[in-house]
């Protein structure tokens, strides 16, 4: 009992909370050509914040509470954007 | 191999205009550049990260000091992209079409043109080279390199800057060939070059798109 209780916890937390999404990107090298990183996400209304880091080569995303955005559609608009995706990691 | 084909082309010439002909899916952009003797603007919108549309203006000072306009639509092509994790090579190809002004009259005008890029934070080459023809067969050949450094490694959102040196060559113009060194800045989506050839011919170019 107090198992499911556990786990029906953690589904609660998972659902409720923002999420911290990192996204590790191939050929962002340069600041005015990443530009469309940011705009294109900016219009996804599950996001919150983006942050890009052309050091570390990483977009962090972090949603909004009870939000979520899918591998896929990352995928899909850094792909838009001229980019790879190396791996998504999810905090 | 082919990345270590493109960054060896140094023979090749380009033309003077550079910079992405293919931005991000649903960009507008807008581009010019400027010398006394040649000045270049695009007005693209890029359908996917493959194909941009143009509208472009290009004025030519020939050596005889007559101007030639040419006014046309274009298509921008990325024909490859080699994303890497800390570099970015592309491979460009368009065509332009419209009509080209001189001396009172107007013909038919096209240019055919390859570009050839490859940057990481540290270095950066472009090499190009276009082609234009009009119906009365007038033929001028433009064809540019660039090789730039950055003092810095600049954060996103950070201005940043480079060290560029472009060598162009297009005789027949009013100059058959500059070798012009210059100073590129940019902030978010902005960017500026300006410049002087060694022969003191001024250089500025501007680029912003959204």
């Amino acid at each position: 009992m107090s198992k499911i209780c556990f786990i029906i916890l953690l589904f609660l937390v998972d659902t409720t909370f923002a999420k911290t999404i990192d996204v590790h990107v191939k050929g962002m090298v340069c600041g005015f050509c990443a530009q469309g990183i940011t705009k294109k996400f900016k219009e996804i209304s599950d996001i919150q914040t983006i942050d890009v880091s052309l050091e570390k080569k990483i977009v962090t995303l972090v949603t909004k509470e009870k939000s979520d955005i899918k591998d896929d559609e990352i995928n899909k608009i850094l792909k838009d954007a001229g980019y790879n995706v190396e791996k998504i990691d999810r905090k | 191999m082919y990345l270590s084909l493109i960054l060896f082309l140094y023979s090749l010439f380009s033309s003077q205009v550079f910079a992405h002909p293919v931005s991000f899916k649903g960009a507008t952009n807008y581009m010019t550049w400027n010398q006394p003797w040649l000045s270049d603007n695009w007005l693209t919108y890029t359908l996917n990260r493959n194909f941009a549309l143009a509208l472009r203006h290009m004025r030519m000072q020939m050596n005889d000091s007559s101007e030639m306009n040419f006014i046309g639509t274009q298509a921008d092509l990325l024909l490859n992209r080699w994303n890497g994790k800390d570099y970015q090579a592309n491979i460009y190809l368009y065509y332009s079409y419209g009509r080209a002004l001189s001396n009172g009259s107007s013909y038919d005008g096209q240019i055919i043109g390859a570009e050839i890029d490859a940057e990481d934070q540290d270095y950066y080459f472009l090499t190009k080279y276009e082609f234009f023809k009009t119906s009365n067969n007038f033929e001028q050949p433009l064809a540019l390199i660039r090789l730039g450094i950055s003092p810095y490694k600049a954060e996103f959102n950070e201005l940043a800057a480079w060290l560029i040196v472009q060598y162009q060559n297009h005789r027949g113009l009013k100059k058959n060939s500059a070798l012009t060194p210059m100073l590129r800045l940019y902030y978010k989506n902005f960017l500026y070059e300006m410049g002087s050839s060694f022969s003191g011919d001024f250089m500025t170019n501007l680029m912003f798109h959204f």
